[in-house]
């Protein structure tokens, strides 16, 4: 081997471990950055209790039952809208409550400990509902 | 080049990355948000705050919260209120002692239509417990009376408080705002200086958004198939809305609303639809939202005028007339046609 060759293997050697570092660093910092979700279409997210239950797209036409401890509620998704069709709480707020399909509204049942969000795909222009 | 240079050019670029990742870590820790959706006073609340404490800030401001409503429910048999509604005395802790002086100001403030002593006929139509009825209008003529002639004699040397016969007291036209009060006290203490609560569409918003503006905040409309009201953009305020939309019942094709009027024992006919609050005071805006709906218009536009440093409001008629104290007025944006009232 060669002086020249030594010292050129050195080199890369080093770059290799600074290399190593800032991998290591940029992995570490990874989890870190906001990766927002793509969004794709409007989208309802259903929690019992304060605890995600079911995510579901407004695109497609469908009916569930959403069955906890607490009690039923039937929901529907129809033409990128979502309504509770029927509940066996007391107060029925929820099967009344319209049919919701913006971003940011909700429909709860508190009996069922129940609430439907719409999510949307691009950030609402709203942050709170005053009501 | 020698050596040496070239292993200090490698330490001194290592370093300088630590550091920078350091800040960086630093900074997202700072925007690290959290939030938190749980059930407490009848009703859905949710608390997001961005800090690097945020996660612990949310978790105790919910215990706050959980705590105060222990203490104020009227159903809970182990509630202060509960027992002091059954003995006629009970012993005063700090948040008792102000939600009284405050609710003593606000009655008086608004000539008497907030007034705590409701509770009896507020009972009677079954508003509380979801058990409804429409009392008979003698039963109701009683009640007003007896709610007129209630009186709440607090001791403070002693820290006790005490009813006179019959009467029974109920916080639950001011009990939201003061538990947003006491949220926002929470997580400020926790060096929050971003967040926004929603206890069951009261809102508060802390500081600005991530992007440095204003909180948008939409207000509902009172007929669900149209669009909001409008949006109103806040820094440090509370948005208040009170609305007979938001719990009522029918009977006989009748619907009767959650707003009683305690001079009538009915449910409030003012004319009005709906009205919000906008003040740095949610304690205040909680319990002037539902006395405004009260009032009517021409009323809380008088109260504003003697109080607009302390709050400003949005009133929305059964005619579909939109006002707007003039405080508003480049912060409030609708697609309605908005009359803006000034002083």
């Amino acid at each position: 081997m060669t002086l020249n060759q030594t010292t050129k293997s050195k080199y890369l050697k080093n770059d290799l471990i600074l290399l190593g570092v800032i991998l290591i660093i940029s992995l570490i910092l990874l989890p870190l950055l906001n990766l927002n979700k793509a969004k794709d279409g409007a989208k309802a997210v259903i929690t019992v209790d304060g605890k995600e239950y079911k995510t579901i797209s407004l695109s497609e036409d469908t009916t569930f039952t959403v069955e906890t401890e607490f009690g039923t509620n039937v929901i529907t998704v129809k033409e990128n809208e979502i309504y509770v069709e029927s509940a066996d709480c007391p107060d029925k707020i929820c099967v009344n409550h319209s049919h919701i399909c913006h971003t940011g509204e909700s429909i709860v049942c508190l009996p069922h400990r129940m609430i439907i969000t719409i999510e949307g795909k691009e950030d609402s222009q709203i942050d709170g509902i005053s009501q | 080049m020698t050596k040496k240079q070239k292993s200090l050019i490698t330490i001194i670029s290592l370093l300088s990355l630590i550091l920078l990742s350091v800040f960086f870590l630093n900074k997202a820790f700072d925007n690290k948000e959290s939030e938190v959706t749980f059930f407490a006073m009848d009703t859905v609340m949710t608390i997001k705050a961005a800090g690097a404490k945020s996660e612990s800030a949310v978790e105790a401001s919910k215990e706050a919260i959980i705590n105060i409503e222990k203490k104020l429910s009227v159903t809970d048999e182990r509630s202060i209120i509960h027992s002091l509604n059954e003995r006629k005395e009970a012993s005063l802790d700090d948040d008792l002692e102000y939600l009284f002086s405050e609710s003593e100001y606000v009655r008086d403030l608004t000539g008497g239509a907030f007034n705590i002593c409701i509770y009896p006929i507020m009972k009677e139509w079954g508003f509380t417990t979801g058990d409804y009825n429409v009392p008979s209008k003698d039963t109701l003529k009683e009640l007003c009376k007896l709610v007129a002639e209630s009186k709440i004699n607090i001791e403070k040397q002693s820290k006790s408080v005490s009813l006179s016969e019959n009467a029974m007291v109920d916080f639950g036209g001011i009990a939201k705002g003061y538990a947003t009060e006491i949220a926002v006290e929470v997580l400020k203490k926790n060096g929050i200086k971003r967040a926004l609560i929603n206890l069951g569409g009261n809102v508060y918003a802390i500081g600005k958004k991530a992007d440095g503006t204003p909180w948008s905040i939409a207000i509902q409309n009172p007929d669900p198939s149209k669009g909001y009201l409008g949006t109103i953009k806040v820094s440090d305020k509370a948005v208040i809305t009170s609305g007979g939309y938001e719990r009522y019942f029918e009977e006989n094709g009748m619907v009767y609303h959650h707003i009683i009027d305690p001079f009538t024992g009915y449910p409030a006919s003012s004319g009005a639809s709906s009205v919000t609050i906008v003040s740095s005071d949610p304690t205040l805006a909680d319990a002037l939202s539902t006395s405004l709906y009260i009032c009517g218009l021409e009323k809380s536009t008088e109260l504003w005028m003697e109080n607009s440093s302390l709050f400003d409001f949005i009133f929305y008629d059964k005619d579909g007339n939109l006002f707007i104290t003039e405080g508003l007025e480049n912060d409030f944006k609708s697609d309605y046609k908005v009359q803006v009232l000034k002083k």
